[in-house]
């Protein structure tokens, strides 16, 4: 039998714990005895301690008008490209034509962006909020030595009508995105046609609307608010040169084009009827392929996002593979080479190194691909780990990879000498001042520099 | 009577006797540590009693006898002051000032530097209740004896300032300095909060490894990768050398600055010289503070539970 | 009966005393490097024939041989380097002679003149020129590329590396002993400023004496904060002492302030006032943008906090009778 114990053993001031310590075998009588009565929770005796009770006032409500939807969203998105009190700098030359050839006469230099380069940019979304363009009087970008490779190699593609197909790699605030920036603004100021996923992760996270395809096997899933937003983005930052080139060719289209659009206009059309996005995309597509048009450059930020299952599910519930969304499709088929640029031109990706899912296959691609190009010994892929993923292998094939790491001493100087001048480093830069924040941004990581020099350095 | 018979206070009597004005100087240690008796009885009967009259005169072996008094006398003039032991040590200093003040003495700042030893020490070995102020007196006057060039400190001075010098100087404390090793690395370490950190210093250029990742990689903040190497930059020598280290335990600010220290110790190591500049730097000082212990009756280490009424 | 024996007396009174009884004036320095043993000191190597000054490498020796007999002296500035080569070729590299090896490191080559047996040596030579001889301890040496001047600038020390005006505000913004945060909110704060556009200061409520034109305020973040701050801060603060009045009634007398307790007043009312504002956007940084934008608005005149500043000087000016009451009752 269970030895009945005090309830209320703090009277007694005894330390054996209130609970029964033998247990019986059977719980029947338990079961059958009457509940024990508790007391009110509320109910104190005297001599208990009890907690203290700390009225807790209500917090003030605001009288004030909340924000308009999507206001506070807007300001933290918000791009600011110029900052009118940091100074003008002397002898800052604009990036154009004939510059893109010869880049390595500005190497460790930096270099302005003129107004038509900036708004295309702006139009594709190319400038993004970290890094920190709302300090200087206008845009401008410091040539290091990949964005002369690159650079090089952009004329080169487009001289030989072939398609270049680049990942830029890099850990964390190496100047990944910057890259694409500057290939974008060579793009621009050689004429080409710019084509830019701003962030990949918006195209997979499942927050447009999606479409089967009909007809397609497997079945391929279109976007089109996506595509339509798209295409208005591309008639934007391409107008100059869209305006310029006329349809050509005959197309099947649920909408009609009179016969003698310019490209601008069509773009405008598809972007004005979501429905007719894609065809008027694929409309698009072939025209400027066609013979004769300018070459094209396609870049993608945060590549991880589409080297795995999109967030969209399949009637059966199963998540879709971001590789049969028909626009991922779109870039991936150019980026393994399945399909070239006539014209020449290029598709660059960027990865991401910072809040970005970690895509084995992508990882694994691009560690073989700069043993390739070191020759080195490619690294095989584990035996183990089931999470590779074969679609994203194939689409990453072949690709050459450029690896960013930080600057270099002589291009860190660069680019503190051209804040000094700016106004915004109010520091006199010498080779201890460069030794001492390269050293501090992790060996000359770029983004790092900025953070130590201007933003963080208080 | 024979000498060593009598007790000790008495048998100076004698000495003093035949030497009247020699003070008791003349011993070793001016103030030897007597060990304290608690039965007084000899030096009281000694100081109560007198002194057997010497009638055959046996002390003098022939030619003069030393002058013989009937009664005790005292064995120094200061017997009857508050501290007599004290006092004669102070007019001992007081006498050798006298007699060699008049020698060159360095100037003001460069004598050697010694250490006195402590009031309580002193008071220790002469028994005798004495104020620091007293002390300082003597204090005082050893430290212009100590000014004395020391080519010609006379061997009377030098022997009164070793009495009052500690045994163990902590001026000639030479603090040891880590080696050089054959792949021109120095090795420092440091502490900080709960965080220990070991920096190996090479000549390079200015690159820094912390546990294997780069400074970005070890320390989010601005503020702490400078600690981190804070001695190479307040010295200008963030391009100077590499930095190899390894940091444990505590969070991210005790490590960035228990590094500060193992750097500074390391680049140390390498340029001696540098000791002062880094002192004034903030990067040769041990923080001292942990987290204070949590106490009973409190729930943290200040915090008291809510007082409540009943 | 004998005196008790004295250990301590005895060995007292021994003169065994390891150390000179007069420590010898030297710098540390010198003792250190004496007893020091370097890493070079190993790995010096003889020197061969044509290491030295006299002969140059193989080809411009061979150079400087045709060059005396008459003969066409091989063109030196146009053969591809060893060192190029091997950067190509590891193989080559590994089997290359140690002098070729050395060479590679080019790194170190300009380090060269500043090594310690360098500098030793430099040192000592300097002793002979004056007279002395080379063994004499060098004193200068003990570092490697020059000592830093002393006193190091204030900023350089650890614990003071900000500007005192940033660290005091920097630690007044913040909250639960969160430093890091604080930090990150003053420099967006300096960054705010930085772009804001340049103030237009009010008549009405004038800044410091000596103040910069407001155009040059938002290059100079800090400056542009301290002087909000300092134009704000208050110069006395009025101590109500009970009972001086006379009845019980508490007398208002005013008190000097020092220059850190002026600007601890002139952040906290700014803190009051941006901590009533309501934020314009949402994210991390929005408390610090409301405070930016009081600093602003105190340049330009537009914040409450010239009010209180305003009240406090008046009703010190009214109170200051009451500073010789004071002073009469302490006589």
């Amino acid at each position: 039998m269970a030895t009945p114990l005090p309830l209320n053993c703090w009277r007694q001031k005894c330390l054996s714990r209130p609970f029964p310590s033998t247990r019986l075998f059977s719980t029947t009588s338990t079961k059958l005895a009457l509940p024990v009565a508790t007391k009110k929770s509320g109910a104190t005796v005297k001599g208990q301690k009890k907690s203290a009770r700390i009225k807790s006032k209500a917090p003030p409500k605001s009288t004030a008008k909340p924000p308009m939807p999507g206001e506070r969203k807007a300001m933290r998105k918000r791009i600011v490209l110029s900052n009118t009190n940091a100074l003008e700098v002397d002898g800052l030359v604009d990036l154009s034509r004939e510059m893109t050839g010869s880049l390595q006469n500005h190497a460790g230099k930096v270099v302005g962006l003129e107004g038509a380069t900036v708004d295309g940019l702006r139009a594709v979304e190319a400038f993004k909020t970290t890094q920190g363009w709302g300090l200087f009087r206008r845009p401008a970008v410091l040539i290091r030595e990949e964005s002369v490779q690159l650079g090089r190699r952009l004329v080169g593609v487009e001289q030989g009508k072939e398609t270049l197909r680049v990942v830029v790699d890099g850990a964390k605030g190496t100047g990944k995105s910057m890259l694409l920036l500057q290939a974008m603004a060579t793009a621009f100021v050689r004429g080409w046609i710019v084509l830019n996923v701003p962030e990949a992760q918006e195209v997979v996270n499942a927050v447009n609307d999606y479409a089967a395809i009909p007809g397609t096997t497997p079945t391929l899933w279109s976007q089109p608010a996506y595509t339509a937003n798209w295409l208005a983005q591309i008639a934007k930052a391409n107008g100059p040169i869209l305006n310029t080139l006329k349809v050509s060719q005959k197309h099947n289209l649920p909408i009609t084009v009179p016969s003698d659009t310019t490209l601008t206009r069509l773009c405008e059309l598809g972007a004005r009827d979501s429905d007719a996005a894609w065809p008027v995309f694929q409309a698009l597509w072939s025209e400027i392929t066609a013979p004769g048009r300018p070459p094209i450059l396609m870049a993608v930020d945060s590549l991880s996002y589409i080297m795995d299952l999109s967030q969209y599910r399949d009637p059966d519930f199963n998540l879709i593979h971001s590789h049969d969304l028909v626009l991922v499709k779109h870039l991936t088929d150019y980026l393994s080479g399945t399909r070239t640029l006539p014209n020449g031109g290029a598709i660059l990706a960027a990865t991401s190194r910072s809040h970005a899912p970690v895509s084995l296959s992508m990882n694994l691609a691009i560690t073989q691909q700069v043993e390739r190009q070191k020759g080195e010994e490619i690294t095989e892929r584990d035996p183990y780990e089931r999470k590779y993923d074969q679609r994203a292998e194939s689409s990453l094939k072949g690709v050459e990879v450029l690896m960013l790491k930080g600057l270099s001493k002589v291009e860190a100087r660069g680019l503190m000498e051209y804040w000094a001048a700016s106004g915004v480093l109010r520091q006199r830069v010498d080779e201890r001042t460069v030794a001492e924040k390269w050293a501090l941004a992790g060996n000359g990581v770029v983004g790092e520099i900025q953070r130590g020099a201007l933003r963080m350095r208080i | 009577m024979k000498v060593s018979w009598l007790p000790a206070t008495l048998k100076e009597t004698r000495q003093c006797a035949s030497a009247p004005r020699s003070i008791s100087f003349s011993r070793q240690r001016g103030v030897n540590i007597r060990p304290r008796n608690f039965t007084t009885s000899t030096k009281l009967r000694a100081g109560i009693a007198a002194a057997e009259f010497d009638f055959e005169g046996q002390d003098g072996e022939g030619g003069k006898r030393p002058p013989f008094y009937a009664r005790l006398l005292p064995c120094s003039p200061s017997y009857f002051t508050a501290q007599p032991l004290f006092t004669d040590n102070l007019l001992a200093v007081q006498t050798l000032l006298e007699r060699y003040g008049n020698l060159p003495t360095v100037k003001p700042g460069e004598a050697p530097r010694v250490v006195w030893r402590p009031l309580a020490d002193y008071r220790d070995s002469v028994g005798e209740v004495v104020q620091a102020s007293k002390y300082s007196k003597i204090l005082q006057v050893l430290h212009r004896l100590n000014h004395i060039h020391p080519s010609l400190m006379p061997e009377p001075v030098k022997d009164a300032l070793n009495e009052y010098k500690r045994d163990i100087n902590p001026f000639r404390n030479v603090v040891k300095v880590a080696p050089i090793d054959k792949m021109g690395r120095t090795l420092g370490a440091g502490r900080r909060k709960a965080s220990t950190a070991r920096a190996w210093l090479v000549e390079g250029t200015g690159e820094v490894l912390v546990n294997g990742k780069s400074l970005v990689d070890a320390f989010g903040r601005v503020h702490d990768r400078e600690s981190a190497i804070w001695a190479l930059k307040a010295t200008d020598r963030v391009d100077k050398y590499n930095v190899w280290a390894l940091v444990m335990g505590g969070g991210t600010t005790g490590q960035a600055e228990a590094l500060t220290l193992a750097v500074g110790k390391a680049l140390m190591a390498h340029e001696p010289a540098l000791k002062p500049a880094l002192r004034r730097a903030g990067c040769v000082t041990r923080d001292p503070r942990r987290v204070e212990r949590k106490k009973p009756g409190h729930d943290k280490a200040r915090k008291m539970p809510a007082w409540v009424k009943r | 009966m004998p005196p008790r024996l004295n250990f301590h007396g005895a060995s007292r009174s021994l003169a065994i005393r390891s150390r000179p009884s007069i420590a010898l004036r030297q710098p540390g320095i010198a003792q250190v490097i004496a007893r020091r043993g370097y890493a070079e000191k190993e790995e010096q190597q003889p020197t061969g024939p044509n290491q030295g000054g006299g002969i140059g490498h193989v080809s411009e020796e061979a150079a400087d041989i045709d060059r005396v007999t008459g003969k066409t002296p091989p063109d030196i500035g146009q053969g591809t380097p060893v060192q190029e080569i091997l950067k190509r070729d590891q193989e080559g590299k590994d089997k290359a002679p140690e002098v070729i090896k050395e060479d590679i490191g080019g790194a170190k080559a300009s380090a060269e003149t500043m090594t310690f047996e360098n500098l030793l040596a430099m040192g000592q030579m300097q002793n002979v020129a004056n007279g002395g001889l080379a063994s004499d301890p060098v004193a200068t040496i003990g570092h490697k590329y020059g000592l830093p001047e002393l006193p190091l600038p204030p900023t350089s020390n650890l614990h003071y590396r900000y500007d005192p005006v940033i660290t005091q505000v920097t630690n007044l913004l913040m909250k639960h002993g969160k430093l890091s945060a604080a930090q990150r909110n003053m420099a967006f704060i300096l960054n705010h400023l930085r772009t804001a556009p340049p103030p237009t200061p009010s008549p009405a409520h004038p800044l410091l004496p000596g103040s910069p034109h407001p155009s040059h305020l938002p290059l100079n973040p800090i400056g542009y904060l301290t002087l909000a701050i300092d134009s704000i801060a208050p110069l006395i603060r009025i101590r109500s002492q009970k009972g001086a009045a006379g009845g019980g009634a508490a007398l208002q007398i005013p008190v000097p302030l020092g220059l850190r307790q002026r600007r601890r007043q002139a952040v906290e009312w700014i803190l009051n006032s941006a901590n009533k504002k309501n934020s314009r956007g949402s994210g991390k940084s929005q408390f610090a943008q409301r405070f930016a934008e009081e600093i602003i608005g105190v340049i330009e005149g537009r914040s409450s906090v010239w009010e209180r500043r305003n009240l406090i000087h008046k009703s010190g000016m009214s109170a200051r009778a009451n500073l010789l009451i004071m002073q009469r009752r302490r006589k």
